[in-house]
């Protein structure tokens, strides 16, 4: 039989004595697995997209023309994600799949982060990396529809909603030079960094 | 209006092409890229040329035939993401008399990655060293742009578009020419390490004086990293 249940694998007497190592093993795989970004989107027609995400921002952006939708895995899950450039800046709008809202990204320059937000930002890079290179930034919002769509539109607005920093870079460390994806806060304070895995790009050189 | 002076020149390309060589064949070629350690790289890549047709005929035997196989090794360091300082060696197998041809290569390369693009440069100099011939110095530029044919990257199991066009700068014994190249290709991502491509490849060498030659090749290629 090829098929063996759970239950007499992990009865097996070798399972059985290294269990705990096992464990350890696998969450180590997940953890080390975790800290890598992944992504995977494809295209969209906007007829297949679900109505409350298309008219939230067919609303917010009656005159744009061009309205592209993606749907995209990543390890967290599935979302569908409007980009719209407008302005010479990029909106990423991101909705679960019942098109409930999750949030508005905003592509930034750095002078044009608080003064103290930059040099929180600044301070961290210096104090981790040898050298750095920032190549995006985004400002990422989360929080009520009707308040996102304020701050889209560029209106005051009263109520509470997060404000965090997206930045990819390259860095060096101990003379490795890799790309990242950090995540600040509001303030500028280090939240979390993945490293981005580049694709093998052999066939665009040779 | 800046489609003017490309259309001329295409137009020209066209008009001289009655009074050059032409040529259509085939050319498939793997190449394999080998890590060694965090930096370092070795690229190996293999090339067959074989002419299905060519006019005028300058052979002896037939009209179409194997050409030539080509054997290249550059060893690669990353000095940047995306950034690659090499050098290299090729060894190319002539049919027409069996002799060998050598060559050493010299490069640089850069990509960049934008929302659903991906760029790369390549500068390259050449020098090739063959049998009672003065060695022939090049000078190379190439650009290479990748598009993915769904969402904003090319993901495993997806298809993608890849475009190169090179400029190639020759000198040989004090006289100088230039030859241009074309390619458009669709390529298929088996995995981030593993990719297929067919497309076409439009070369046009000796443009400057007489001796023009324009050759169209099917390409074929594979492209594995491990």
């Amino acid at each position: 039989m090829l098929l063996i249940t759970c239950n007499e694998i992990f009865n097996k007497p070798w399972v059985m004595k290294h269990r705990l190592l096992l464990i350890i093993l696998y969450l180590i795989v997940n953890v080390v697995h975790a800290q890598n970004k992944f992504e995977r989107e494809s295209r969209m027609r906007s007829s297949e997209v679900i109505a409350k995400a298309r008219t939230y921002v067919e609303n917010l952006f009656p005159k744009s023309k061009k309205i592209k939708w993606y749907w995209e895995e990543n390890l967290q899950g599935v979302s569908i994600e409007a980009k719209i450039n407008e302005n010479k800046k990029t909106y990423s709008i991101k909705f679960d799949t019942l098109g409930a809202l999750h949030d508005v990204e905003l592509t930034q320059k750095f002078l044009e982060l608080a003064i103290d937000v930059q040099q929180n930002i600044t301070n961290y890079f210096q104090n981790q990396y040898d050298r750095y290179k920032i190549r995006k930034i985004q400002i990422q919002w989360i929080g009520d529809p009707d308040v996102l769509r304020s701050l889209i539109k560029k209106e005051e607005t009263n109520k509470k909603y997060t404000t965090r920093y997206e930045i990819e870079f390259s860095g060096r460390k101990n003379k490795d030079l890799e790309s990242y994806e950090s995540l600040f806060d509001d303030g500028g304070k280090h939240m979390e960094t993945k490293q981005i895995i580049t694709r093998n790009l052999n066939h665009l050189i040779y | 209006m800046r489609a003017v002076p490309l259309l001329t020149i295409l137009l020209l390309v066209i008009a001289q092409s009655g009074f050059a060589q032409n040529r259509f064949g085939i050319m498939p070629q793997i190449s394999t890229n080998f890590r060694i350690g965090e930096s370092w790289k070795i690229n190996s890549k293999f090339e067959n040329r074989f002419i299905l047709y060519q006019y005028p005929f300058e052979g002896t035997v037939r009209r179409a035939a194997y050409e030539r196989s080509d054997l290249e090794f550059v060893v690669t360091r990353s000095i940047g993401p995306l950034k690659n300082l090499g050098a290299g060696y090729l060894v190319r197998r002539i049919d027409k008399d069996g002799s060998f041809l050598h060559r050493s290569i010299q490069q640089y390369s850069l990509s960049q990655e934008f929302t659903s693009l991906l760029l790369s440069h390549r500068f390259r100099t050449d020098q090739t060293f063959e049998k009672n011939e003065a060695v022939q110095f090049r000078l190379r530029y190439r650009i290479s742009i990748e598009k993915p044919l769904n969402g904003l990257q090319v993901d495993p199991d997806e298809f993608y578009l890849k475009v190169n066009n090179e400029y190639l700068g020759i000198l040989k014994s004090g006289k100088g020419n230039m030859e241009i190249r074309l390619l458009a290709s669709v390529g298929y991502n088996l995995s981030e390490s593993n990719q297929i491509e067919a497309g076409l490849d439009y070369r046009v060498e000796n443009i400057i004086g007489r001796g023009k030659k324009n050759l169209l090749l099917i390409t074929v290629g594979w492209y594995d990293s491990f």
